[in-house]
């Protein structure tokens, strides 16, 4: 009787081992694609990180935990997500990228009970958490590092499309290196568009052309594209660039030696935070907005220097070196951000 | 008898072809058994599959059918892709600018998709004719013109950027959609178009003074012009028509699977257009088995690529070899044909 009451229990527990569904990411990249070091590579890490931790958690392996595509065009998002969707299997699906949101807005009232996550714009549905990001201060930042940084007291910055989410990289960059450096002025920051997130070649060239004009800093928020900024200011010993969303000299070591800054944008923690959500259970639909000056109070920021000094400035492995009246002048601006200060118009 | 003398050694080279494909997949270290259960489950697993299956061989109907007609009347259309963007955006532009009763809106569409499309194959048709400019070149080239002016379009600053700043014009109306043919599936209505119009194709290629006209410019342009037919406008009719049939392809992709004019939206189907005409030997209902066979092989692709078994380049390898297996002989026999009839045109001469 005893034995049959352990067997009993034994099976009982099986079965709720069985039963107990493993949680399953689905993670759809924007056309940028992996091998950016920016946007795309950091999404994919946050959902990297969460998988690794539910594998182990489940014990299975991260294949099984996570599932990732690469569209080549924006006309490859609707079967993606209707796909993952439609599977039934994933506990929450990831979309990166602003132009993932029109469709994702059609699609998601499709599967109710489907969660959805869009990444840099809003999605209004149901069951769709649509994550933005304060760029205008990541921007800011960057921005005063070139501003102090500049002999030529030109500027430059090179984005992926002419289009609101980068005019704000834009306009944060250009106030940034005002507000720094008093001689420049809004005619000294060059702009241009490389009009895709994925021609390095593209970038280079006009990359070239702003430091030919006389930019010697170039900040880039183009995705891939902008790889070819470092490129380009591998060209001449006064070129310099700054990376963008991520520390672009640790992921681009490559070019480390022209890289003097990056802004930070962490689309990893956010990604990683709502799987997380998802599978506790406390995940929620809505706008959620990240950023020095927004709902969680985190997310943006520069990496600069040699060391982290509080929340929003971090260790940066550029092997070019900062003076330290540089470093002061972005820590008044953090401060400036934080304490209403310094107002970066973005719209 | 002569179907199977047709359709036997197309069967033998796509079975070859997948031969060969395996022998690649080991090598390059994936497992075989699971790519290719994954490349079959991912075409014809369930009903879903089975529509993203035709749904992505609905454009490349009508791109093997613009292939095709040129091709009988003794021309190349390579340029296909091009007509399918012009297609497909003046489609939805007719899809967003007009206001029109439901069944009406999308054949107003598909004839604006037609319209574009047979003005991108009537151009390299008249230079053919009248200047005796290779159409190879000329339609090609007008792709590339194709593609970027509505690329530009969409892009920002362009006259029909969308208000979501993405690169693609706003949501047509919901009166000039294609309706979808099964829930949570992006196949449309598109592909029953596509059929109609392949039996049209036929009917005009086969049952038509027309269609007979075509074809003997094709087959003998000397002969054709000595029996009284005027092969400048066969020339100029054909590539005009295999240009609206490939912008009624576009049409049938923005009305039915995009909902809108999206840049850059064909992942190739204007190519695969090519060596669908070819593995369908030339034959307009051919092409719709051709098509869902291409078809297969790209959705089959793309479930290969999402379950991480192989990477989707190692399922683009194996749609190339299908390709290259069925299309090669054919092309070898063509250009064979072409020399020899160059050469009893020199003895004519």
């Amino acid at each position: 009787m005893k034995k049959l009451f352990a067997l009993v229990l034994v099976v009982a527990f099986g079965l709720v081992t069985i039963g107990q569904d493993i949680p399953k990411i689905g993670l759809i990249l924007a056309t940028g694609g992996l091998g950016d070091r920016s946007f795309n590579d950091q999404s994919y890490w946050g959902a990297e990180r969460a998988a690794q931790e539910l594998a182990a958690r489940y014990g299975v392996s991260v294949e099984e935990v996570f599932t990732y595509v690469e569209p080549r065009s924006i006309a490859d998002y609707e079967a993606f997500q209707r796909e993952f969707a439609r599977s039934g299997e994933y506990t929450i699906i990831v979309c990166i990228g602003f132009d993932q949101a029109p469709v994702l807005a059609e699609v998601a009232p499709d599967y109710p009970d489907q969660k959805f996550v869009v990444i840099d714009a809003v999605a209004a549905a149901d069951n769709v958490a649509s994550i933005v990001f304060n760029d205008w201060e990541e921007a800011f930042l960057c921005g005063v590092v070139a501003g102090m940084m500049t002999k030529t007291g030109m500027v430059g910055v090179e984005g992926g499309m002419d289009i609101p989410l980068i005019h704000r990289f834009v306009e944060g960059f250009r106030q940034g290196a005002m507000w720094a450096n008093p001689d420049i002025s809004a005619d000294d920051v060059l702009v241009r568009y490389v009009g895709a997130w994925n021609n390095p070649t593209l970038g280079k060239e006009l990359a070239l052309e702003m430091y030919q004009a006389g930019a010697d800093i170039i900040y880039g928020a183009a995705g891939k594209s902008h790889l070819g900024v470092f490129a380009a200011a591998e060209e001449n010993p006064d070129w310099w660039a700054i990376g963008t969303d991520v520390d672009q000299a640790w992921s681009a070591p490559e070019h480390a030696d022209v890289i003097i800054a990056s802004g930070l944008k962490r689309v990893d923690l956010a990604v990683y935070t709502e799987i997380m959500k998802a599978v506790e259970g406390t995940w929620g639909p809505g706008v959620i907005s990240y950023g020095m000056v927004s709902d969680t109070g985190i997310g943006t920021g520069i990496a600069v220097g040699k060391q982290d000094i509080g929340d929003y400035i971090s260790a940066s492995y550029s092997e070019v070196e900062i003076p330290g009246e540089v470093m002061w002048k972005v820590v008044q601006a953090v401060f400036g951000i934080l304490d209403g200060s310094i107002v970066i118009e973005h719209e | 008898m002569r179907w199977i003398r047709e359709t036997g050694p197309v069967v033998g080279a796509i079975t070859l072809a997948l031969g060969v494909g395996a022998i690649v997949t080991a090598l390059t270290g994936y497992s075989v058994p699971q790519v290719f259960r994954h490349l079959a489950v991912g075409a014809f697993g369930d009903w879903y599959r089975l529509a993203q299956t035709l749904t992505q061989a609905t454009p490349i109907i009508f791109t093997s059918l613009s292939f095709l007609i040129a091709f009988r009347a003794g021309l190349f259309n390579i340029g296909a892709e091009g007509q399918l963007y012009m297609g497909a955006f003046f489609a939805a532009w007719a899809g967003f600018s007009f206001q029109l009763p439901p069944v009406l809106h999308p054949i107003v569409c598909l004839l604006f998709g037609a319209a574009a499309g047979a003005v991108w194959g009537f151009i390299p048709g008249w230079l053919r004719a009248k200047r005796g400019a290779n159409e190879f070149v000329t339609t090609m080239m007008l792709s590339y013109v194709a593609i970027n002016f509505t690329s530009w379009l969409v892009a920002p600053g362009g006259p029909f950027h969308g208000t979501a700043w993405a690169n693609q014009t706003v949501r047509i109306a919901t009166s000039a959609q294609f309706p979808r043919l099964l829930r949570g599936a992006q196949l449309s209505w598109g592909l029953i178009v596509g059929v109609l119009v392949a039996f049209l194709v036929w009917y005009l290629l086969f049952r038509t003074p027309r269609g007979y006209e075509l074809r003997a410019v094709g087959q003998n342009p000397l002969a054709a012009e000595y029996g009284g037919i005027n092969v400048t406008r066969n020339m100029i009719l054909a590539l005009t028509l295999a240009g609206a049939l490939a912008g009624m392809g576009g049409a049938a992709e923005t009305l039915g699977t995009h909902r809108r004019f999206i840049e850059l939206f064909s992942p190739g189907y204007g190519w695969d257009g090519i060596a669908g005409g070819l593995i369908a030997r030339a034959h307009p209902l051919g092409a719709i088995l051709a098509a869902v066979m291409m078809g297969a092989l790209r959705a089959g692709g793309q479930a290969v690529d999402r379950a991480g078994v192989a990477p989707a380049d190692l399922a683009a390898v194996i749609q190339g070899l299908v390709i290259l297996f069925v299309v090669a002989p054919e092309l070898i026999r063509y250009f064979r044909r072409l020399v020899r009839r160059k050469k009893l045109g020199d003895i004519e001469l």
